[in-house]
């Protein structure tokens, strides 16, 4: 299903096309996206997710003031440079869609945005 | 139809995993993405690591007209034109956003070479923002007693 914005062009346009548009888009979208497989990545996100903020503070020990990179809850490289360690991750795992990146500062912080 | 999605509370905030899709970018579909829900943001932003895994350069992309001010001062922002927010609902069946006129990205502060201070090399989260919630009419339902949170439409 397409959700637009209220006021979009398209919107009105396939509205008043008798959503010949938006039910073409929603097939033709529905042979790209594996829902299953976006299903699976986006628990596998989610659980790296809550791993490392159960694992924080231990992590400060050996990672503090390094990037590191998390993947299916392990931490699988570890930088003080954002950058280079994309660079790193990119060459050895090739797709880094599930891959989190965190900084671990030394010490626990409050944030306030 | 209404569809509720799953919200996740963690140590920093109230976070989703979704989809992103940019036709822009070398790699157009990045499925699993997590934003921070910020209703205090007025914009939706990325973070450098999502532009590297979408196969993006952040520097090449056009920037934003206007300044953009985080809690550490201006960051340099740039923008990605008309992005495809796609989120899971309870039922697993994926509803694509469509109609956001721009995502930002935001440059980590941290220059090359730069120590930095702990804020600068603090990553910027991944931030979904009070333009998606207005743009596609959304609800944020949150129950801190329960340890629940759902975006509804």
């Amino acid at each position: 299903m397409r959700c637009r914005g209220e006021g979009d062009l398209f919107w009105d346009i396939s509205n008043r096309l008798g959503h010949l548009v938006v039910e073409w888009s929603d097939m033709a979208v529905q042979t790209q996206i594996n829902e299953k497989e976006m299903a699976e990545k986006i628990h596998e996100m989610n659980e790296n997710r809550l791993w490392l903020d159960k694992t924080l503070d231990a992590l400060r020990k050996d990672y503090s003031d390094k990037y590191i990179a998390v993947f299916r809850k392990k931490i699988v490289d570890a930088d003080p440079d954002m950058k280079k360690l994309i660079i790193r991750i990119k060459k050895e795992f090739g797709n880094i869609d599930t891959i989190m990146i965190e900084y671990i500062s030394g010490e626990d912080y409050f944030l306030i945005l | 139809m209404q569809s509720r999605f799953p919200a996740l509370i963690t140590k920093r905030g109230i976070a989703i995993t979704g989809a992103l899709q940019i036709s822009s970018a070398p790699n157009p579909f990045l499925p699993s993405i997590l934003f921070y829900i910020d209703t205090g943001a007025d914009i939706t932003q990325i973070n450098e690591v999502e532009i590297a895994k979408l196969g993006l350069d952040i520097r090449g992309l056009p920037r934003s007209t206007k300044p953009v001010i985080s809690c550490g001062g201006r960051v340099q922002a740039h923008v990605i034109n008309s992005p495809i927010i796609l989120l899971l609902d309870e039922d697993r069946s994926h509803k694509e956003f469509i109609g956001l006129p721009y995502l930002h990205a935001t440059e980590q502060p941290l220059q090359k070479g730069q120590r930095g201070n702990l804020l600068n090399r603090l990553l910027i989260p991944n931030l979904l923002s009070r333009d998606f919630f207005i743009k596609f009419g959304l609800k944020l339902i949150v129950d801190f007693k329960t340890n629940k949170a759902y975006i509804e439409n």
